[in-house]
């Protein structure tokens, strides 16, 4: 039974079959977008599709429970495939056997016979031992017995280990990506300039939003941007570069100062911190106006920022922004959203609070300032400009200290690939039969792959062994 | 452009050695097969001066990219590496027949290029990086050897079909090689392409760690460069299981080779992911 498991474990037919279809069911990944909102599913599959497909894991593909499945037969496949191999290549790299009987001369494909008549086994000894230097390959052993000598030469014997090395390092990959899933997390954050910061925003398994400490604190100088130019020289907004300029403290005291851009991120603690998106900080200029158009006041303030103003019986009105888009833009479904960054048609939510706690919102428009207001207003805003002076940048915020395994696991395994196809072990055993005035010289050869090359090398080999032997005679 | 004009002057000549190439397939003549060669190497002179001036013409523009950022681009160097790849072939294993299924394949890249447009475009922040270039170079090394390996299974099953309807000595079967030996040949381009494609997942791999922060995060891209990892991965161990010689290894080199395509073309105009610019 035991010995049945292990058998189906370390079988190549497993390895085909395994690599093909885990090569088939990761399709299913790039073709369903992956861990998205369950409503989007529900809307594209309908109800009973979206508990069929959600039971089968393919919203999450590469974590469901049977993509592991298939990577954990992978890797014992490996793993027995290796141990099971192991004794028979110990064997041959520790204890080589230098006399072969009648039978295992007779299994291989590549053997030649030559008889050397009026000499004695001294001289053909001499004269092989010559020849087989000549023709490439040295003796590396030799012993005698009654009947006559046995050698034995062999090049390319440590190619056979590269079989383990390339086998053995996706096990350390999988390892690797164990260690990083287990232990490490992933994160971003966003620090306005000038601000530091001290925990940073991960997804939990169920895709909540927690907040998780660094235990120290990460401060952004400055940050820059600088973009691309059209045909006329003129900025466009296309970026071509940004940067910021990031500090460490620990307890207060700068530690590590570092200017981080796209691939090149701030590394402390094994945590990296990279440059991956930036947004504005913007400031709004708010204009309120009576329904006559008399002034009333201006306002500078931010997303999210309130402010506030008397209206005519020195009752307190309260006007909070609550959302800025700086490319407003609205759907079918009423459903709004910001195309890009740029303030390409920049709006602003506004809600305006009475002190009877009586509250309105109402959109506003750089680009439409008479976009018309909810009725019950009697009050006039325009967004007059829009100043984003101020920027944040982005940071992605990454530890896996899984990864310096894996890429031991890759330079391991791109080693191993290189070696296995470019190093194969080839041996050649040479026997002299003692026939007293005439001896018997049988030379065999055999490879651990690529049968017909080596033919073509044995070939060449006897032709260079004959005509050295040949030339000794004359 | 200049390096455009000579890309065109390039095609022109694959098109030519492969009209050569068919003719000593057909006549068997020692000095038409060199003169294939010949011709198949001085297009591909042409087309490295063509690389070569555009990439100058990149760094004057003050964009200085390596020349396969966008599709028109690695659309050529893709190109390049099946021609470099087949003559390094060729002049390992003496087998010029293969060049008359090689070197179309060349052309039609090239002629799908000359659809696009071979403006030099800015890069993104996150494509400015030395990995992109070692990332870039041996992936395409590999998809060129994979593309010599379709080729000659092709020829192989091609072969084949006639072997099992003929046992004369003719046509087809007097002008292709033997069978063995192209089932041979297409292992060895695969064992070329392999490691190339393996560098070039893992270059990926550290390209993307520095730039995202993940080594790996399922982009369809990546997953497709895994898939067709697989797949060949399986075929060099089909080799080894028994059965598996001959036509179903010939199949699987070419149903592999259909994922390299759509790893290249398919996943940027079908999916979406961080490699769609190409
Ligand atoms: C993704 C995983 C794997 C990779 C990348 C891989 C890679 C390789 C490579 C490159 C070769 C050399 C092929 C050749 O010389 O043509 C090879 C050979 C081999 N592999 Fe794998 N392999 C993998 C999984 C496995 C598994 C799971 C087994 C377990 C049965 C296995 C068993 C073998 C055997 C028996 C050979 C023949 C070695 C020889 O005799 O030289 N491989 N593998």
């Amino acid at each position: 039974m035991i010995k049945r498991i292990i058998h189906f474990f370390s079988s190549l037919k497993l390895t085909i079959f395994t690599l093909i279809l885990l090569a088939f069911t990761s399709i299913i990944g790039t073709v369903i977008q992956q861990r998205q909102n369950p409503l989007l599913y529900i809307q594209r599959f309908g109800e009973p599709l979206y508990q069929i497909f959600k039971f089968l894991g393919f919203f999450d593909v590469y974590h469901s429970w049977w993509f592991m499945g298939l990577l954990l037969i992978l890797a014992l496949n490996l793993l027995f495939c290796s141990i099971r191999r192991f004794p028979r290549d110990w064997k041959i790299l520790v204890t080589q056997k230098i006399k072969l009987s009648e039978t295992e001369l007779q299994a291989f494909t590549s053997k030649e016979k030559i008889t050397i008549e009026n000499s004695t086994v001294d001289q053909t000894l001499k004269n092989v031992l010559n020849a087989m230097k000549k023709g490439g390959f040295p003796c590396k052993e030799k012993v005698k017995d009654e009947k006559g000598w046995y050698l034995f030469s062999e090049k390319g014997k440590y190619g056979r280990l590269a079989f383990y090395i390339t086998h053995l390092s996706i096990i350390l990959i999988f390892l690797g990506a164990i260690i990083g899933a287990a232990k490490g997390f992933k994160g971003f954050v966003n620090i306005t300039e000038g601000e530091k910061i001290d925990s940073i925003i991960t997804t939990s398994q169920d895709g909540k939003s927690i907040s998780k400490k660094l235990g120290f604190e990460v401060e952004c100088k400055k940050f820059e941007i600088t973009y691309y130019t059209d045909e006329e020289g003129n900025p466009t907004y296309r970026p071509k570069d940004y940067k910021s300029l990031l500090s460490i403290y620990e307890q207060g005291k700068e530690e590590y100062t570092k200017e981080i851009e796209v691939n090149h991120p701030l590394v402390y603690k094994g945590i990296y911190f990279y440059q991956s998106s930036y947004g504005d900080i913007p400031t709004l200029a708010i204009t309120v106006q009576t329904s006559e158009g008399d002034l009333v006041d201006h306002f500078k303030v931010g997303e999210k920022e309130s402010f506030h103003f008397l209206d005519k019986n020195d009752q307190k009105i309260a006007v909070q922004v609550l959302r800025y888009l700086p490319d407003f833009i609205m759907d079918q479904n009423r459903q709004y959203a910001t195309r890009s960054n740029i303030p390409n048609n920049p709006a602003a939510l506004l809600q305006i609070r009475r002190s009877n706690n009586q509250t309105e919102r109402t959109w506003v428009f750089q680009r439409i300032p008479n976009f018309p207001h909810s009725k019950s207003t009697d009050y006039k805003f325009t967004l007059t400009s829009i100043n984003a002076k101020k920027k944040y940048t982005g940071l992605q915020v990454a530890w896996d200290p899984g990864v310096p395994v894996v890429w031991a696991g890759c330079i391991i395994l791109i080693l191993g690939i290189i070696i296995i196809f470019s190093v194969p072990h080839h041996r050649l055993w040479v026997t002299i039969t003692n026939g007293g005035k005439y001896q018997t010289i049988n030379i065999i050869g055999s490879t651990n792959k690529n049968k017909p090359s080596f033919q073509t090398i044995f070939l060449k080999f006897i032709t260079a062994f004959k005509s050295s032997l040949a030339d000794t005679k004359k | 452009m200049i390096s455009s004009k000579l890309f065109g002057v390039a095609m022109i000549i694959y098109i030519i050695a492969a009209l050569i190439y068919v003719s000593y397939l057909v006549f068997r003549n020692v000095k038409v097969g060199n003169v294939a060669t010949l011709v198949t190497f001085i297009g591909l002179i042409i087309h490295t001066a063509a690389l070569i001036s555009r990439t100058v013409a990149s760094f004057q523009k003050g964009i200085g990219q390596p020349p396969f950022t966008n599709l028109y681009s690695s659309m050529v160097f893709f190109s390049w590496t099946i021609i470099l790849v087949y003559l390094i072939l060729e002049f390992k294993f003496k087998q010029k027949t293969i060049g008359a299924f090689v070197t179309p394949i060349a052309f039609a890249c090239l002629g799908f290029a000359t659809l696009l447009s071979d403006e030099i475009e800015p890069l993104v922040p996150a494509l400015q990086s030395n990995w992109l270039l070692s990332h870039v170079v041996t992936c395409f090394f590999g998809y060129a050897a994979f593309a010599v390996a379709c080729g000659i299974s092709i020829m192989y099953l091609i072969r084949v079909y006639f072997e099992e309807r003929s046992t004369e000595n003719t046509g087809i079967l007097k002008i292709f090689p033997p069978s063995d030996l192209l089932d041979e040949l297409t292992y060895k381009a695969i064992v070329i392409g392999f490691p190339f494609l393996t560098i070039g997942i893992i270059t990926g791999a550290a390209w993307a760690n520095y730039a995202w922060g993940t080594y790996w995060s399922w982009d369809p891209k990546e997953t497709w460069s895994l898939i067709t990892w697989f797949v060949y991965a399986a075929f060099l161990h089909a080799r080894f299981a028994a059965g598996w010689k001959g036509k179903k290894t010939a199949i699987l080199s070419i149903v592999g080779f259909c994922f390299v395509l759509f790893t290249y073309l398919g996943v940027s105009f079908l999916l979406s992911g961080l490699h769609s610019y190409a």
